[in-house]
């Protein structure tokens, strides 16, 4: 464990010290598209290794707001910062460029879309390290890149393959591969596990909570799946139009909902007793507020 | 960078059985279509080998004769073989849309994608820009040019190219803006990669399948618009061999009922537009089916 | 009688795949019953469902009978099929963007299919209407006259779900109805779904991933797995005593909100693709139970006390 802590500090080149410690302070993010505010004065807080939900709808704003935090996107107001930081606003230069993507990553939703199909997944991980690495010798990363596969659980079958030869669930290894190589201290899941299978679902979800546990890297975990949200993260925040309607510890927020919505949502989570009658309750309670 | 060659490399290792045995797969129509491209550049290529006269060699003691052992096509009014005229042809037949199709694919897609990758305003104004160049009728450009150069392949040729570029650079654009927002693209980004970089090694490489189908279809376009140009005889100036001013010397040739020197140059146009038309249908095809 | 029995349906393609794409199965829908074709990607549950529209991939091979009252889908010729669509089996698909034409207006599409059978304009439309006020569409006269384009998505398949229904069919095939949905709407369009199932005492074939959405929903559930039906019981049954090893594996990796919920255990390994075809039981190589003879011996369907598995071990008590 020990070792293996120091080879990653050596080829990444960052200061694990400094890994623990840094929270992800986002306040009052806004954004809008045209006259439709997509996100609306969203805050929350990422304490350092720690996983946060945000869960929503599509139109909730969830997607917008991660693009933001992660530099795809630039919020018109508010602030996003690391360990006080500030990401925000566009980076100056190749320096900050990097130093930024080294803090914060990124898994996506389709394991289809997110590998270039030109580039095999050795020179897709090995990419990554010569960007961010101090040490640019080949034997060096060489040795990262097996590292890293083998903490996704990828061999050498896998390495030198297309991912046209993979299937969505080693895909998606790959991808979270990629992230870790850039040596992040947060990483964005944008429902990375809804597109697999149930039973690969399973497998990533296990894997991802693995990772964690090992390395200490903070979750910013966007997914429309209660379910799934409830076995990965600590916190929660619940997003409806753009804005925060609830937030809190997952379990006392899925236990306990204090906002309609989030009743909705729970209630339409299907299962063995099932209840229409109960979620159309549910519905009228939120209408009742939101008309109000 | 030795990752960077050794993946450039293994298609092109991979590729020539693998690639004639694609080609096989793809129909017998797509497989003639590229023999008679094939056979055609050939004829170019080796023209004063296989003509068996010299396609500018006068016999006026013998004009408008019929096909013969002697001439296989017959000869034109001044007794050239039309046969040799007809090979000698090919070469400025396929130069002048080369060059056309080179040019304006590099100007197309260099234009086209700063404007997918910059958007905003430089989007705009390379959009606007394009579409006013498109908006200029190509023939009247062509004249223009011939009036500012001279007669002969130059003219027609800037012409032409400046009429095709924005007609790539719109396609590309489109493509482009595509491919940019796939996920594989953005997860580069927040790699940190440079958007040069992104550019060139990530996102030229999967858009030039399409643009290349294009591109060819261009070809048989090119060839047809250049050889309507010679035909007006704004083009390739007589005597030079070419089929465009073949065609316009054989309409007398057709009064006095010798169809040969006017229908033998027809004739190549039509299979080498038709052939182009089918190979650039046949590599979208293909690009279609390998995004599936 | 069934309303729908598929009878040792199989379906192979002619090249390019190592294994049938369905392989020997068998299943009945009665009337006013919903049943459930569950199975992860690749196990064939989709091409199952849309063979009983007489949908079978092309240049394959098929044996075996697909039975909608007394005919054999199988063997109709193009005018019976379209009777077969027209008035008895409609379909529901994944994605309601991709089933509308988004060039006409939402009347058209809900009265072609009347139209077409001779149905009276004014009667047509009076129908579509109808329908549109049963599937909680308010001011039906209205959105008779939009475009796809002005409605969500969960609007859009409440008005597929009405054309489904504008032959009163006996049969409703329901192909991942609401995986393109957001959970609220889901819960909406499954609601609406098992209502006017009940009301017009409707059959339907539900297939889907999820298997809590199968619970929530289905009467009797068929689990697929590479091709074969595995385990078939009633939903009570299957959530509460799984016989077969993967339906087991499948609820245990699926992620449960309950509070005191254990949480997902994934199965090893991956689901076998159609370039592979393993001896013996296609789930041996990841099943936890599996023995020598697993891996030789392909377990059939065998009937048990309020259903059926296909598993060999599965007397042994080894899921107690």
């Amino acid at each position: 464990m020990k070792a293996e802590s120091k080879t990653e500090a050596a080829a990444i080149g960052t200061e694990p010290a400094a890994v623990a410690g840094e929270t992800l302070e986002v306040r009052g993010l806004c954004r809008s598209f045209g006259d439709h505010k997509a996100v609306d004065d969203v805050s929350f807080t990422l304490p350092p290794g720690g996983s946060l939900g945000i869960v929503g709808e599509s139109g909730s704003g969830k997607t917008t707001t991660i693009r933001m935090v992660v530099g795809l996107d630039t919020p018109d107001a508010g602030s996003i910062a690391l360990g006080g930081r500030e990401r925000g606003r566009k980076p100056r230069g190749r320096a900050e460029r990097l130093a930024r993507a080294r803090e914060i990553q990124m898994v996506f939703q389709d394991p289809y879309l997110s590998l270039d199909p030109r580039i095999t997944v050795r020179d897709c991980i090995d990419e990554v390290l010569r960007l961010h690495g101090d040490h640019a010798d080949k034997a060096g990363r060489d040795a990262r890149v097996e590292e890293l596969l083998d903490q996704v659980g990828l061999g050498e079958r896998e390495a030198g393959a297309l991912p046209k030869r993979l299937s969505g669930g080693q895909r998606q290894r790959v991808a979270i591969a990629r992230a870790l190589a850039a040596g992040p201290r947060v990483l964005i899941l944008d429902e990375a596990v809804a597109a697999l299978d149930v039973s690969i679902q399973a497998q990533i979800l296990d894997l991802l909570g693995r990772i964690r546990r090992e390395q200490g890297i903070g979750y910013l975990f966007v997914s429309h799946d209660l379910a799934v949200v409830r076995h990965i993260t600590d916190d929660v925040v619940v997003l409806r139009n753009g804005r925060v309607v609830e937030e809190g510890r997952t379990t006392d927020v899925l236990s306990r909902p204090q906002h309609p919505y989030t009743r909705l949502l729970i209630d339409s989570v299907p299962g063995p007793g099932w209840d229409p009658d109960r979620i159309a309750e549910s519905r009228r309670a939120l209408a009742a507020v939101e008309g109000g | 960078m030795t990752a960077a060659t050794a993946t450039a490399a293994a298609p092109t290792r991979r590729g020539a059985t693998a690639r004639l045995r694609g080609i096989a797969a793809q129909g017998p129509l797509f497989t003639g279509a590229v023999v008679v491209l094939v056979l055609l550049t050939l004829m170019a290529i080796f023209a004063p080998l296989i003509a068996p006269y010299d396609p500018n060699a006068i016999d006026l003691g013998n004009s408008l004769a019929g096909s013969s052992a002697d001439h296989l096509l017959g000869t034109d009014q001044s007794g050239r073989d039309v046969l040799s005229r007809l090979i000698f042809g090919a070469r400025t037949g396929l130069l002048g849309p080369l060059l056309v199709v080179v040019i304006s694919t590099v100007i197309g897609i260099a234009l086209g994608i700063v404007a997918a990758w910059r958007g905003g305003w430089v989007d705009s104004f390379l959009s606007r820009t394009m579409d006013a160049m498109f908006a200029f009728p190509a023939m009247l450009l062509a004249i223009l040019c011939v009036a500012m150069f001279d007669a002969g392949l130059t003219a027609p040729v800037i012409a032409m190219t400046v009429a095709y570029s924005p007609y790539v650079g719109r396609y590309v654009r489109s493509v482009a803006v595509q491919e940019k927002a796939r996920p594989y693209i953005e997860s580069y980004r927040v790699q940190g990669w440079s958007g040069w970089v992104i550019c060139t090694k990530h996102l030229l490489p999967n858009i030039v399948p399409s643009v290349l189908a294009q591109s060819t279809i261009n070809f048989g376009y090119a060839l047809m618009e250049l050889a309507g140009l010679s035909f007006l005889g704004f083009g390739v100036q007589p005597p030079t061999a070419d089929w465009g001013t073949m065609v316009n010397e054989g309409q007398s040739a057709i009064m006095k009922d010798a169809f040969m020197p006017g229908l033998a140059p027809c004739f190549a146009i039509i299979v080498a537009v038709v052939a182009f038309g089918i190979v650039g249908e046949g590599i979208s095809d293909r690009v279609a089916k390998r995004e599936k | 009688m069934a309303l729908l029995e598929i009878d040792n349906l199989s379906i192979a393609l002619a090249k390019g795949a190592a294994r049938p794409i369905l392989d020997e199965i068998s299943l009945t829908v009665e009337a006013g019953e919903v049943v459930g074709l569950v199975g992860e990607s690749g196990s064939g549950k989709s091409v199952a469902c849309r063979t009983v529209l007489g949908l079978t991939p092309e240049h394959a091979k098929t044996g075996g009978e697909v039975r909608v009252g007394d005919n054999d889908v199988l063997s109709m010729d193009r005018a019976a099929l379209k009777q077969l669509r027209a008035k008895q089996v409609a379909m529901v698909f994944q994605d309601p963007r991709a089933s509308v034409n988004p060039m006409r207006r939402v009347g058209d599409f809900l009265t072609e299919g009347m139209r077409a059978a001779g149905v009276s304009k004014e009667k047509a439309y009076a129908r579509a209407e109808e329908l549109l006020t049963e599937v909680g569409i308010r001011d039906p006269k209205g959105a008779l006259k939009r475009f796809p384009h002005q409605f969500s998505g969960g609007m859009l398949q409440r008005v597929v779900i009405a054309a489904a229904l504008t032959g009163d069919p006996s049969l409703l095939l329901a192909d991942e109805p609401t995986t393109a949905l957001d959970v609220t709407t889901q819960a909406e369009v499954i609601g609406i779904l098992r209502r006017l199932q009940a009301e017009h005492g409707t059959g339907m074939l539900f297939v889907t991933h999820d298997l809590e959405l199968a619970a929530a929903i289905c009467h009797r559930v068929y689990v697929m797995y590479a091709g074969r039906i595995v385990e078939t019981r009633t939903a009570e049954q299957l959530f509460a005593a799984p016989r077969h090893p993967y339906t087991a594996g499948l609820l245990a990796s699926t992620p449960s909100l309950e509070e005191d919920a254990e949480p997902p255990r994934p199965i090893p390994g991956r689901p076998v693709s159609l370039a592979e075809n393993p001896p013996g039981c296609a789930f041996a190589a990841r099943c936890a139970f599996a023995e020598d003879r697993c891996r030789v011996e392909t377990p059939v369907l065998k009937a048990d006390d309020g259903g059926a598995v296909a598993c060999l071990r599965a007397d042994e008590g080894i899921l107690a």
